[in-house]
């Protein structure tokens, strides 16, 4: 269940390794402003703690919002287009179409409409979970098998329990991969969307720091980033392990 | 009980038709256990479909005890080909599927759920998983999933099709047993000669594709039958033959 020792030890042994060696060549150069060796940003990281986790907060709000946003208003189209031929025909080549569009991109225009503030990065975020998940919801409410449909039919189930206890339990594994490369993309999106314009946030902090020279303090912000898409992942994946507890047997 | 009359059922196959029953006549009478024998590809599952509803034939009529029921559902129960478990419940949750949909008190079907298993020797593997379960287990799972709807009427298409000798003689004894005490009636596919004449009253032998029925055969032997009795081997013979003999014209 829980990656045993032998697992997650050598790439634990590898980072450490790799920040020591970073650590031996930022010591050589002596360029502070240009790379920072990982002593000074872990103490920067230390120094800095509350005004990083207050950054760090904003951001994961936005990711997170953007993440409910997009599952409700996603799997409500997958769904219109799973159940009508119309809706599928119009809507979804564009749904695919534009899920190819790089909606980092329109990030500029999105806080040009939308302000500074939280909204415009919900919306980056949201929209880049947003089609992927739509896809992937259709891909799994389409892949049923048919001699289970044909099994429910035999039962005489009503359209609503087909839905509720055939197609969606079904795609569920389909939905929970949609939001697991969602996720960590959305973290992206909302970091882009400061860059471009906010007052908050991860994105916000690493711009500032970057003004002013302040490079460990970038680099801190960069940690916590990362640490952030890991436990995102992380909190779906665990998500992903309780809803589908019949996928871990015959599996070892 | 059943009563089919000239089913006529064409498909198209890669855009080309393909006529698949050519007007079948068969019926099951309450309380029988009838087989249906027939090459590979015949039609037998597709003509199954059509009893339980799935698909419209093309011309044909269907009585069900009296009345006419071509092309509506609810009347049968049908375990299909596959054991068609839904990976994501356990044993007993797919077991109750059929009362669960229908809405009745799910405290009872459970109970009666797990006085099946205990009979079918699947004790203790309740919240198993299907993937968990061998192919034997699975398929016990899914007759006791076809009980538990109350129909009188099974349709069987090949239930132990994929099995292995020793577990096919286990879930025959099984299914008996059931048919016997239940009280129900049942129409059973199947490709194997041996396995037809083991269980049922009367066997049906399927012509190749288009299928059409080629003999009607009486299994007046009482049960549990032995291989190795002469009336049984008299039967097996004969009816080797006429497949032998539909081999050669196909
Ligand atoms: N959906 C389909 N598409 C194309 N061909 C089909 C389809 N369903 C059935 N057929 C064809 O119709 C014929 C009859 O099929 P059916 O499944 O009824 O045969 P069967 O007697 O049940 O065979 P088996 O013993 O292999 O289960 C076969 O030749 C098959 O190729
Ligand atoms: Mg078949």
């Amino acid at each position: 269940m829980w990656p045993k020792a032998r697992d997650y030890l050598p790439p634990l042994g590898l980072l450490l390794a790799l920040f020591g060696l970073w650590e031996l060549v930022a010591w050589r150069l002596e360029l502070p402003f240009i790379l920072p060796a990982p002593s000074a940003i872990f103490i920067r990281m230390a120094s800095d703690w509350l005004l990083l986790l207050r950054h760090a907060l904003v951001t994961l709000e936005e990711v997170l919002l953007g993440l409910a946003i997009a599952f409700i208003f996603g799997l409500a189209l997958a769904l219109l287009i799973f159940h009508s031929k119309t809706l599928e025909r119009a809507i979804y080549p564009l749904v695919i179409a534009v899920q190819n569009v790089p909606v980092f991109a329109i990030a500029p225009i999105l806080v040009l409409w939308l302000g500074y503030g939280l909204f415009s990065k919900v919306a980056v975020a949201a929209l880049i979970i947003f089609f992927p998940l739509v896809v992937n919801t259709v891909d799994g409410l389409r892949s049923t098998d048919r001699g289970l449909v044909d099994l429910f039919r035999v039962l005489e189930a009503s359209r609503g329990q087909l839905l509720l206890k055939l197609h969606l339990p079904h795609a569920l594994p389909f939905i929970l991969s949609g939001c697991k490369v969602g996720v960590t993309l959305a973290v992206v999106g909302a970091v882009i969307g400061e860059w471009v314009g906010s007052n908050a946030g991860l994105g916000f902090l690493m711009v500032q720091a970057n003004a002013r020279l302040k490079i460990d303090l970038l680099f801190a912000a960069i940690f916590w980033l990362a640490a952030l898409s890991i436990a995102l992942f992380g909190l779906v994946s665990a998500i992903e392990r309780a809803a589908l507890p019949w996928r871990r047997v015959g599996q070892g | 009980m059943l009563r089919l009359s000239g089913i006529e059922k064409g498909i198209l196959r890669n855009g080309l038709p393909l006529k698949v029953l050519a007007g079948l006549d068969l019926e099951v009478g309450e309380g029988e256990f009838v087989s249906l024998l027939g090459p590979s590809g015949c039609g037998k599952t597709t003509l199954l479909n059509i009893v339980a509803g799935l698909i419209r034939p093309d011309s044909g009529r269907i009585f069900f005890n009296g009345r006419e029921v071509s092309s509506c559902r609810g009347h049968v129960a049908y375990m299909q080909q596959d054991d068609l478990l839904l990976p994501w419940r356990t044993a007993l949750e797919n077991a109750i599927l059929g009362p669960e949909l229908k809405g009745a008190d799910l405290h009872r079907a459970r109970h009666e759920a797990e006085g099946l298993f205990h009979r079918f020797g699947l004790e203790g593997f309740e919240d198993h998983y299907p993937a968990e379960l061998s192919g034997g287990m699975r398929q016990r799972v899914a007759l006791i999933r076809t009980l538990l709807t109350g129909k009188r009427l099974f349709l069987l298409d090949e239930p132990f099709g994929s099995l292995d000798a020793m577990t096919r003689s286990v879930l025959h004894r099984y299914l008996l047993g059931v048919f016997e005490e239940f009280e129900k009636t049942i129409l059973f596919v199947t490709h194997d000669l041996e396995e037809a004449l083991l269980l049922s009253d009367r066997v049906y032998l399927l012509t190749a594709r288009p299928a059409r029925v080629k003999a009607l055969l009486e299994v007046p032997l009482p049960r549990p039958r032995d291989r190795g009795e002469p009336r049984f081997i008299r039967l097996e013979r004969e009816l080797e033959r006429l497949v032998q003999e539909e081999l050669h014209v196909a």
